[in-house]
């Protein structure tokens, strides 16, 4: 009873305009350095934290938290538009996002990724809420074996992820798991395989690799063949980011199975959640198939 | 895809050869059952080995006809291709002597025919104001610390 009083008493807190009000200048700045590729959430805190100075301290916490928001879904606009993650937790969305926006559909990508974002993130904050306490308790049952497992599941999904050659998939497990070898080793702390760099003792972000892997490969394709870019002049009508019957159905799976529950497990973060989270979105891309054309853009 | 893979095959097979050789060459330091800090890439060089080299031998022994189409559809696709990778490779390496501002121009300069405009006035305009833009947005506005190279004493941030 407690608890729902001040769930209530801090509903009252935020609704009040103003606090209304900077929570929407964050989420709209947000957004905007959101899709930004290489500024995620935490950088783009960290550029506009001077922007709370003078502030109290509820309403600051308010336009960060709106800020984090909107820096999460900003990194879906690139993944969707170009195939460039804007931030590591949308890279799964260039899988489906971008084949819809080759489809000229790619308005609806944006709105299905906004709404799934706001079911998902609001589904999280009530299931954090009331399943906070058993989930610490279940959070520090894991040990080194159990993180350890949890891994080696989403290193599993590989094999489910790949529809050609799982040979190539290993490939890339391997690789990509070479790839986050530089850096300090965390028992020893020895360097290894920085080859004398100092840049490679913190590692390899993890966010330059995906913009790496899908935003040079994307610019590669298109220097391959000859760029032909459409702009379509004719105005888009907001109604038609709404998804309509068929996509909601499709949709609805992904985002309250999926997305919104994974992020409760204590272990993985938020780059390692979406991976496991891919097979259920796969029902989005058997209703929506790809066709052949591969170049289009905005609308249409 | 058959030369492809090949390649492919190939370049990663002397990669995880290299990584593995440059794993046992680091300290082991404190003895934890002989697993030191090199042990996760040497293994790992050795799964990316044994995959790789199975790619490989594949696509030597299988007959053409069991891969895919041609990767490169032409000679001047390709081209394009290794016009756009030679800039990026260009602009890293420069990256440090001559700071971001002029590898990103020369980015701009190399990439744009490909992508935009073949008009050398437009593709002057761009390399030299979207360096200006970045500079003054991130070095001035939000006071980034840009790699500057030798701009260093002659564009200041702070």
């Amino acid at each position: 009873m407690e608890t729902l009083q001040q769930l209530i008493m801090g509903f009252q807190i935020a609704a009040t305009p103003i606090n209304l009000l900077l929570c929407f200048l964050g989420a709209l700045a947000g957004t905007i350095i959101g899709a930004l590729p290489g500024i995620g959430p935490s950088a783009g805190i960290a550029i506009l934290l001077p922007l709370t100075f003078g502030m109290n301290p509820t309403s600051a916490m308010i336009m960060m938290a709106g800020l984090y928001c909107g820096a999460m879904y900003g990194g879906t606009i690139t993944s969707v538009l170009i195939n460039v993650p804007g931030e590591s937790s949308s890279v799964m969305t260039c899988l489906d996002g971008y084949q819809m926006a080759l489809q000229g559909r790619a308005g609806k990508a944006l709105g299905i990724a906004a709404i799934g974002s706001f079911i998902a993130g609001t589904l999280s904050v009530v299931f954090l809420m009331l399943l906070s306490i058993p989930l610490v308790k279940f959070a520090l049952s894991f040990g080194p074996p159990e993180y350890f497992a949890l891994m080696l599941m989403g290193l599993c999904t590989i094999a489910g992820l790949t529809g050609g050659s799982v040979l190539k998939a290993l490939m890339g497990a391997f690789l990509g798991l070479l790839i986050s070898t530089p850096g300090m080793d965390a028992f020893s702390g020895l360097p290894r395989l920085t080859f004398g760099f100092t840049g490679l003792l913190g590692g390899v972000d993890f966010l330059v690799v995906a913009v790496g892997l899908f935003g040079i490969g994307e610019v590669l394709y298109n220097a391959e063949q000859i760029m032909k870019m459409e702009f379509v002049t004719e105005k888009i009508k907001i109604k038609e980011v709404w998804p309509n019957r068929a996509e909601w159905r499709a949709s609805a799976m992904p985002i309250t199975s999926a997305r919104g529950r994974s992020r409760e497990w204590p272990g993985p973060n938020r780059p390692t959640t979406p991976p496991p989270a891919a097979p259920w979105s796969r029902c989005s891309r058997w209703a929506f198939p790809v066709p052949e054309p591969r170049r289009s853009c905005w609308g249409r | 895809m058959k030369r492809a893979e090949q390649i492919l095959g190939a370049v990663l097979l002397l990669f995880a050869i290299y990584i593995g050789y440059e794993s046992t060459l680091i300290e082991t330091g404190a003895d934890f059952g002989k697993v030191g800090a090199g042990f996760m890439p040497f293994w790992l060089s050795v799964g990316l080995g044994i995959t790789s080299a199975a790619l490989l031998g594949r696509a030597v022994t299988l007959p053409l006809d069991r891969f895919d189409p041609a990767f490169f559809p032409d000679r001047a696709g390709g081209m394009r291709v290794f016009w756009v990778f030679a800039g990026y490779l260009l602009a890293v390496v420069v990256m440090k002597p001559l700071g971001m501002l002029i590898s990103l121009a020369i980015l701009m300069a190399t990439t744009m025919p490909v992508f935009g405009s073949r008009n050398w006035k437009i593709i002057a305009l761009t390399a030299i104001v979207t360096p200006v833009c970045v500079y003054v947005v991130f070095g001035l506005w939000l006071k980034v610390d840009l790699p500057m190279g030798i701009l260093e004493n002659v564009l200041s941030i702070y």
